[in-house]
C-alpha cells in the first residue's frame, strides 16, 4: 500500500475544481511505463556488471588489509614501501570508477524520468503548470525577507511553475552554501537546503511579516534586536513554541496568522518532511522556505518495478498542501482593502 | 563615590526604566486602539452600501436596519481616547454594531433574490474581510492592553503609574450575544 494517503479519483486542479487523475494517468503516463521499465532493466544489468569488478576489488582490498594487519603490523619500515600500498591505491581508484559508473547511469535514468514523466504529472493541474529539472531561479533578490540566509553559492533544481486560482506559484529545490573560515580551513558550508516556494498574487501586503523558527529565549531576544521589525506575540501557545513572528504591521500580522493558517503551515511542514518552515509576506508575495535534507521531486526507487504510482501520489499530496495554503489565506481574493 | 549615592543612582535608574516602559505600553495600547478605529471606519464606510442594497429587498427588517444606522452613527462619533469610560462605551457600541450586522447577514439568507444579488455578494465578501481585520486589530489591542494593565497593577511599576497618572484600559471583548451558546436545534429544524 502506498504511504501517500491521497485519492486519485478527485484531485484538485488549478481552477479549484476536481478531476480524476486515474484516466489522465492511463492516457498520458502509462503508455511510457513499458519503455521506462525496459530501460530500467537495462540499467539493472549494467549495475550488476559493475558489481562484479566491485566485489572482486573489494574482496582483494579486504584480503590485503588482513595480510598487512596480521603479518606486517610490527614492521612499519617494511610496509612503508610495500607494493601492497600501491595495490590498495589502485583498488580504491577502481572502486571509485565503478561507483561513478553506477552513479552516472542511475542519474541519467532518473533525469530521463524527471524530464519525461514529471512534466506530464504537473501538466494535469492545468493552467500553465510546468516542470523543469533545471532552474534559472536566484534567491539573491530575496535576502531582504530575513528568511534567506547569507550565501555565496547557489544551486537549484526542479523548477515548478503554475497558477492556482490566479495566484502564481514557483517552487524550486535549492542548495545555498557559504564560505566559512579562511586559509587552508576555508570551505563551503551548507546554509540552506530545501524548498523555496513563492506565491505572487494580486493582493498586496502593506507591511512585511516574517515567521521564523523559534530559537529559544536568548536566541529570540537577539533575533528581535537584529530584526528591522517588532516582535508579534501570538495567543496560540503551540505556534508560539515553534515560531517567532516579526512584523512591521502588528494588525496585518494578526490578520494573516489565524489559527487556520498556523495549522496549515504546520501541516505543510509535515507533508514535506521539513524540520523547519519559515515564511515572509512582502509586497505581493508570500515566500516560504522549507528546510530539509530530503531531495524533493526525485523518482522513487529505480531498482523496483516502475509504475510511477508513488511519484504521482507524492506530487499530488504535496501540491494539495500548497493549494490549501492559498485557500486558507485567500491569496486569490482581491477586494481592494 | 559613596555607597548611598550609588544606591540612589540605581533606584533612579530603575524608576526611569519603569517610567519609560509604562509610557511605551500606554502608547502601544493607544496605537492599537487607533488601529481598531481605522478598521471600524472601513466597516462604517461599508455599511451604507450594504443597507442601500438590503433596503430594496428587506421590507420586514426595518427595525434592524434602523438599529444599524443608529449604532453606526454612535461608533463614528468622536471620543476621548484618554478616558477609560469613553473608550469602553465606544468599543461596546462597535461590538453591538457587529452583532446587529451579523444578524443582518443571517437575515439575508431568507431573501433569495438579495442573497444572489452580485453587488450584495461582493459587499458581503468585503464585509467579511473587514470583520477579519477588526478581529486582528482587536487581538493586537487586547495584547497591548494586557501588557499595560499588568504594568499598571503590579508593584513596583504600579507606584510609578499612580505618580504619572497612567491608568488601565478596557479590553475589547466580544458582545454578550456572540458569547452565548449556540442552540443547534434552532438551525437544524
Amino acid at each position: 500500500m502506498s504511504k501517500y494517503n491521497v485519492s486519485l479519483e478527485t484531485v484538485r486542479v488549478a481552477d479549484g475544481s476536481t478531476r480524476s487523475f486515474i484516466e489522465y494517468k492511463q492516457t498520458y503516463i502509462d503508455p511510457h511505463v513499458n519503455e521506462f521499465e525496459k530501460n530500467r532493466l537495462a540499467l539493472k544489468s549494467k549495475v550488476k556488471m559493475a558489481f562484479v569488478p566491485l566485489t572482486i576489488v573489494g574482496g582483494a582490498i579486504a584480503l590485503i588489509f588482513l595480510y598487512l594487519l596480521i603479518f606486517l603490523e610490527n614492521n612499519a619500515a617494511e610496509t612503508k614501501d610495500d607494493p601492497y600500498v600501491f595495490t590498495i591505491i589502485g583498488c580504491v581508484i577502481i572502486l571509485i570508477a565503478a561507483g561513478g559508473y553506477i552513479q552516472y547511469h542511475t542519474n541519467k535514468f532518473r533525469l530521463k524520468i524527471k524530464d519525461t514523466i514529471f512534466p506530464r504529472i504537473f501538466a494535469f493541474f492545468g493552467d500553465g503548470f510546468s516542470y523543469k529539472s533545471t532552474s534559472n531561479f536566484s534567491a539573491r533578490t530575496l535576502r531582504h525577507t530575513e528568511i534567506i540566509p547569507d550565501f555565496d553559492r547557489e544551486k537549484y533544481e526542479d523548477d515548478i511553475n503554475g497558477h492556482y486560482k490566479g495566484v502564481d506559484i514557483e517552487i524550486v529545490d535549492a542548495h545555498l552554501r557559504k564560505w566559512k573560515n579562511s586559509g587552508k580551513k576555508r570551505k563551503l558550508k551548507t546554509v540552506f537546503k530545501g524548498l523555496i516556494i513563492t506565491f505572487q498574487m494580486h493582493k498586496s501586503f502593506k507591511g512585511q511579516t516574517v515567521i521564523t523558527k523559534d530559537s529559544g529565549g536568548l536566541g529570540n531576544w537577539l533575533r528581535g534586536k537584529l530584526s528591522k521589525y517588532d516582535t508579534v506575540r501570538l495567543e496560540d501557545p503551540k505556534f508560539e513554541k515553534i515560531f517567532e513572528v516579526f512584523s512591521s504591521d502588528q494588525v496585518e500580522a494578526r490578520y494573516l496568522l489565524t489559527t487556520a493558517f498556523m495549522e496549515r503551515l504546520l501541516k505543510l511542514s509535515d507533508t514535506f518532511g521539513s524540520n523547519s518552515i519559515q515564511c515572509c509576506f512582502h509586497g505581493q508575495n508570500l515566500l516560504i522556505t522549507l528546510s530539509t535534507y530530503k531531495n524533493f521531486f526525485e523518482p522513487k526507487s529505480v531498482y523496483s518495478k516502475l509504475d510511477f504510482n508513488d511519484d504521482c501520489r507524492s506530487i499530488i499530496a504535496e501540491m494539495s498542501q500548497i493549494f490549501d495554503m492559498i485557500d486558507t489565506l485567500k491569496l486569490n481574493q482581491n477586494i481592494g482593502l | 563615590m559613596s555607597t548611598s549615592f550609588i544606591i540612589i543612582l540605581i533606584i533612579c535608574g530603575i524608576g526611569y526604566y519603569l517610567y519609560v516602559s509604562l509610557v511605551q505600553k500606554k502608547n502601544k495600547a493607544k496605537e492599537a486602539l487607533s488601529g481598531i478605529d481605522v478598521q471600524l471606519k472601513k466597516r462604517a464606510d461599508l455599511i451604507p452600501n450594504i443597507l442601500k442594497i438590503a433596503q430594496k429587498f428587506m421590507e420586514h427588517e426595518k427595525e434592524l436596519l434602523t438599529d444599524i444606522t443608529e449604532l453606526r452613527a454612535q461608533v463614528t462619533k468622536d471620543y476621548d481616547r484618554e478616558q477609560k469610560a469613553e473608550v469602553e462605551e465606544h468599543l461596546k457600541a462597535a461590538e453591538m454594531l457587529a452583532g446587529k450586522m451579523g444578524k443582518l447577514m443571517i437575515a439575508v439568507e431568507d431573501y433569495p433574490d438579495l442573497k444572489s444579488d452580485q453587488t450584495m455578494v461582493q459587499a458581503q465578501q468585503t464585509y467579511n474581510e473587514v470583520e477579519e481585520h477588526i478581529a486582528a486589530s482587536r487581538r493586537f489591542y487586547n495584547s497591548a492592553v494586557t501588557e499595560l494593565n499588568n504594568a499598571v497593577e503590579i508593584f513596583p511599576s504600579s507606584v510609578i503609574a499612580k505618580m504619572i497618572k497612567i491608568s488601565d484600559m478596557p479590553f475589547y471583548e466580544a458582545d454578550e450575544a456572540s458569547k452565548a451558546p449556540v442552540d443547534a436545534d434552532q438551525y437544524l429544524k
